[in-house]
């Protein structure tokens, strides 16, 4: 049964290790590193910027600071400050032609392209789609987020070493922002590891668009993004429950709900209200279910209908038609 | 110009350590790499102490905890289940090259020493290519307050005491013979990745992942009588995805190819029946074993400066051919002779969808997209005549018998196409409709086709400098062909049985399975963003929907009482889901009196009700079903109050402190009123309610540029109650063999003191 738990724990404690061993020499080697060192600051790249913007430092140590890499805005740079060139300077391939500011910084609105949720959304966009349109972002225009006004920066942030919304322990927090709903719905009994940081929201939506036909989701049906996890409920079965097999979320609120597993609405009532067939569907259930010396009935407690009918997700059993076996 | 963060953008980063802080509430270890990731002050400080050529963030976190008790919710994805004390371990190390070399690795590993953990690692050469490894270990209890009949239990054969000797109901089971057993699962995560930069534009992404369960569930199983056993779980899926892609300033191209495998080591679960001798072993089927391929083509083409193109292509296949159960387990029964159609299922779900939508900007101002997608979801699986019987052993029928069934796969295919333009009308406000029409064809299905039409409207403006405002309304109709309530039943029960059938049909007439109902939806949202002043600020928001389904005039309810709880005007669906409606209201409140301190509050109120009715006609044919003297009705409302305040405080350079407090309170309210036809008359339920309190507390004492200290203090206290499970007794029901569990009740503390090292 449990076997493979032992096999992790091995292999988390062997890498472990692994990494510890291995701590010293790399640690020796960056402070190497630091003493033979050249500040960049020092070197001008972006000295004149990062006088007043202090806190933009962090932008060299993400993937836009990376010289090695042609694509980014520091190899754009080319070394050059925004006094030898504005233009071409780093801060400058994504705020745009920065010599006026530069020139009179006290001036308001000299920034071509200024980021955050204040400032308009569409030429922060077309300034990080100038680079960033490949794979995710081909779905972009037309999107939930793009049509509502949303910019990169309100989501992303761009001078932070980790990007807090590429991390699945903090991404909620950011789209929390904006869906407050949902933030509350995590708080309920039963849920998917959210809250833990074991999944993001992303682990099912696509933020940069998606052709699913709602909810903006990483597959294009409600169903095949739960069966990337769920594949058990993929089937195809012999004896299908329909409401399943068209949509999960028909009976499920992926977001969280006190009805375990995760149901929309408790048992009996649930299958009810699309089963009133003649013979026990049509029962009524009440109160009388649950008193010492009443009704008591096998189909309200516990799992309710599915005591019997556990196979609701379908059934491959030959003798399976009504989901009992 | 200052050299610090704008206020407004350290409020920001406030609120989003604050809220992941409150995400965190479970985990004092994780808690701190959530607020450390946050803080922008920290990546600030590193950065000028480092070398500007090498980046480099990093700690170790090493401590102790201590959790006061057992519980297995509180212990639920964070694996603090049991009492006692547990190791606080986790790393993180990035290091980046920023100079010409450009490369880059980074370990990670959270939450160590306690129950569910992760470990990431991941390298290369940024812009050539890059390799990504990760292990989620996750652990989830059921619950730990079960107690069992049988022997055996995890595995796939349960087995009766010795000696018991089968009862004909529950309430005959001694409750001295259940024995107490843990239902718990245990999940490992793999994923690797592999990612480069290929020439001229092109690139590649290949990641597979692996997921393992085991453990075990519940479920019933039903044999005369029933019961709650837990079965086995040993699966594991297999995911591979791969794309190419292509990217110019004009076109934009990704191919990608999927590959999905599920194994289920264990097909079927046999139990000793404690209620029928003459049928000895139930047997149930688990989750057979199944894959999928999907290819899929997805780009995009710039027309021109303001039009684009995206189109997306995909064909997938799910298969599933497990061999398949015999009639019998044990030779018993009628059913034991039957013959099996064919010994395996080889269903077959083609799946193909072709998505085009334009982009453009007509005239300055105007945003437009149109778009056209087309689903189809082709089931090609073989039908063929199976014979049922409720277990194993049982007696059935002939072939003309209501035991003689047809399989019957749904297909379906949608068309949908749609516009939505956005307009500019002054500045900073604008005007957005939208207009779509969804068409939808079934196989088997109550219906052969609905059309769904959605219109939608929304305005944002700024009613000052200081309040944005935005406001919209959709409208969504579902009409379709005629509903057919014999449909299921035609095509899923033999010829020879229909003929002499005593029933024309399963289904009382009047019923509206709301997945296929008429309805009308209204759903209006209002929100906004006020900036009081520089130091606080608030937003609010409100969703609320209603939907009604429509359907048979069944004005004919006799019962006025009945009718008033319905509570919906005729004509509108006259049995099943009436009404669906919600409403959310959230608030939020930022205050940042001085540059050291911040505090958060949040509130919201959700409340989801449905409406729906019933008519016990019992097994009667013909006139109950249009009896509505014995109609039913009942409205199932959850609501939910959930409070949350956050204040982190930083006194002096060196601390750190901060505590977050979330209250939720849910109630579920089932009201059940039945008509007078009904004896006896429905009575109360009692409610379903959780009371969650939460407090996180923390303090991080900077000892040193390298060395920090944490103390953590987390609590939750939970009382839950559930009537399912709380009210009866495991044998109190006489259908039913049930486990005793109870629902969630804890109030757990957990104390956590470690130490940070970091910058070495």
């Amino acid at each position: 049964m449990n076997q493979t738990i032992p096999k992790c724990r091995a292999v988390v404690v062997g890498l472990a290790l692994l990494l510890a061993s291995g701590l010293p020499g790399l640690a020796a080697a960056q402070k190497q590193d630091v003493a033979e060192g050249r500040s960049r600051a020092e070197s001008g790249a972006t000295k004149p910027c990062i006088e007043c913007h202090e806190g933009s430092y962090a932008i060299a140590g993400t993937k836009h600071g990376v010289k090695g890499d042609p694509r980014t805005p520091e190899a754009t740079a080319k070394g050059k400050s925004v006094t030898d060139d504005p233009g071409d300077a780093m801060c400058g391939a994504c705020h745009g032609d920065l010599t006026a500011h530069n020139k009179t910084p006290r001036v308001a609105g000299l920034v071509p392209v200024s980021f955050g949720k204040k400032a308009p959304a569409e030429p922060q966009n077309e300034a990080c789609l100038t680079c960033h349109q490949s794979a995710a972002r081909i779905t972009w225009q037309g999107s939930r987020h793009e049509r509502a006004q949303q910019s990169c920066a309100s989501c992303h942030r761009l001078h932070a070493a980790r990007d807090p919304v590429t991390v699945a322990e903090t991404q909620a927090a950011i789209c929390f922002e904006c869906h407050k709903d949902r933030r509350a719905e995590i708080y309920r009994m039963s849920t998917h590891p959210l809250k833990s940081g074991f999944i993001a929201c992303s682990s099912c939506h696509a933020p940069h668009g998606s052709s699913s036909s709602r909810g903006s989701l990483i597959k294009d049906t409600v169903n095949e993004t739960c069966y990337t996890c769920h594949a058990k409920m993929r089937g195809p079965f012999l004896w299908e429950h329909r409401s399943a097999q068209d949509d999960c979320s028909n009976c499920h609120n992926p977001h969280g709900s006190n009805n375990t597993p995760m149901l929309k609405v408790r048992m009996p009532y649930l299958c009810q209200q699309c089963h009133q067939d003649t013979g026990h569907p049509n029962s009524v259930f009440s109160g009388n279910q649950l008193a010492p010396a009443g009704a008591q009935n096998q189909r309200f407690v516990a799992n309710s209908c599915a005591n019997c009918h556990m196979k609701v997700h379908g059934s491959n059993h030959p003798s399976g038609a009504y989901l009992l076996r | 110009m200052t050299n610090k963060p704008p206020v407004t953008a350290q409020r920001r980063t406030l609120a989003l350590a604050l809220c992941s802080a409150l995400a965190a509430m479970t985990s004092p270890a994780y808690a701190d790499q959530a607020l450390d990731f946050n803080l922008f002050r920290d990546s600030a400080t590193m950065f000028r102490d480092a070398d500007m050529s090498r980046w480099s963030e990093n700690y170790v976190e090493l401590g102790v905890g201590y959790n006061s008790r057992n519980s297995f919710k509180f212990g639920e994805y964070t694996g603090l289940t049991d009492k006692g004390g547990v190791p606080l371990l986790g790393f993180h190390w990035l290091n980046r090259d920023a100079g010409n070399d450009a490369q880059f690795w980074r370990v990670y590993g959270a939450n160590l020493g306690l129950g569910s953990r992760k470990m990431q690692a991941e390298g290369g050469v940024q812009g050539k290519w890059g390799v990504t490894f990760s292990l989620d270990q996750l652990k989830k209890s059921q619950t730990d307050s079960a107690a069992f009949l049988h022997g055996g239990l995890g595995t796939s054969t349960l087995t009766l005491p010795t000696g018991f000797v089968p009862v004909a109901n529950a309430t005959l089971v001694n409750p001295s013979l259940l024995n107490p057993f843990e239902i718990k699962q245990g999940r490992d995560v793999y994923r690797m990745g592999l990612n480069g930069e290929l020439a001229n534009g092109w690139a590649y992404k290949v990641s597979f992942r692996e997921d393992q369960s085991d453990g075990t569930r519940l479920t019933g199983l039903n044999g005369l009588r029933t019961m709650i056993v837990p079965y086995p779980i040993d699966e594991r899926t297999r995911q591979i995805e791969a794309t190419l892609s292509y990217a110019t300033k004009v076109a934009q191209l990704q191919l990608g190819y999927t590959y999905s495998k599920f194994d289920n080591s264990f097909h079927q679960f046999d139990v000793q029946n404690p209620f029928d001798a003459t049928v000895p072993i139930l047997r149930m089927s688990l989750a057979p074993s199944n894959d999928f391929h999907q290819f899929n083509a997805n780009g995009s083409y710039k027309l021109s400066k303001v039009s684009r193109l995206t189109g997306k292509f995909s064909y997938g296949i799910a298969r599933q051919n497990e061999n398949f159960l015999p009639y019998s387990a044990t030779g018993g029964g009628t059913a034991a002779t039957a013959v099996l159609p064919r010994s395996s299922l080889d269903g077959k779900i083609v799946n193909t969808l072709l998505d085009i939508a334009l982009t453009t900007k007509p005239v300055d101002k105007m945003n437009l997209k149109v778009g056209y997608q087309y689903r189809n979801n082709d089931n090609r699986t073989p039908i063929a005549n199976f014979i049922y019987a409720s277990s194993d052993g049982a007696n059935v029928g002939l072939a003309n018998s209501s035991s003689s069934r047809v399989n019957a796969p749904l297909s379906t295919a949608e068309q949908r196409v749609l516009a939505e333009v956005d307009y500019q009308i002054a500045d900073r406000t604008t005007l957005r409709a939208g207009l779509e029409r969804s068409h939808k064809t079934y196989s088997t299905s109550y219906r052969n086709m609905t059309n769904t039409d959605k219109l939608s409207l929304e305005v944002r403006r700024p009613v000052s400098d200081e309040f944005l405002g935005s406001m919209g309304y959709v409208f969504t109709r579902r009409t379709g062909s005629e509903y057919d309530a014999n449909r299921f039943f035609r095509e899923t029960y033999a010829a020879a049985y229909r003929l002499g059938a005593p029933r024309p049909t399963n289904t009382i007439p009047s019923l509206r399975s709301y997945m296929f109902s008429d309805y009308d939806e209204n759903r209006v949202r209002a929100s906004g963003n006020w900036t009081i002043d520089e130091t606080i600020s608030l937003q609010g928001g409100v969703d609320n929907y209603r939907q009604r389904s429509r359907g048979p005039n069944c004005a004919s309810v006799a019962d006025p009482a009945v009718a008033a709880a319905i509570g919906v005007p005729m004509p509108d669906t006259c049995l099943g889901r009436k009404l669906a409606d919600g409403v959310a209201l959230n608030l939020d409140l930022q205050w940042q009196p001085e540059e050291n301190l911040m505090t958060f509050a949040f509130g919201s109120l959700a409340e989801t009700r449905t409406d729906q009715a019933g008519r016990n006609a019992g097994s009667a044919p013909g006139s109950l079903k249009a009896d509505s003297t014995r109609d039913y009705s009942v409205t199932s409302t959850y609501r939910d109050t959930t409070v949350g305040l956050g204040l982190k405080w930083q006194p002096e350079e060196k601390w750190d402190i901060g505590g977050t407090y979330v209250k939720q309170l849910s109630r579920g309210l089932t009201n059940v009123a039945s008509a007078s036809g009904i004896v006896p008359a429905a009575t109360p339920l009692p409610d379903l309610t959780t009371r969650l309190h939460s407090l996180q507390l923390y303090a991080k004492l900077a000892y040193s540029e390298q060395l920090s200290w944490r103390f953590n203090y987390v609590y939750e206290n939970v009382k839950a109650f559930d009537w399912s499970y709380d009210v009866l007794g495991p044998t109190a029901v006489s259908g039913v063999l049930q486990t005793g569990q109870a629902s969630p009740r804890y109030s757990n503390h957990v104390f956590g003191v470690s130490a940070i090292v970091k910058s070495w």
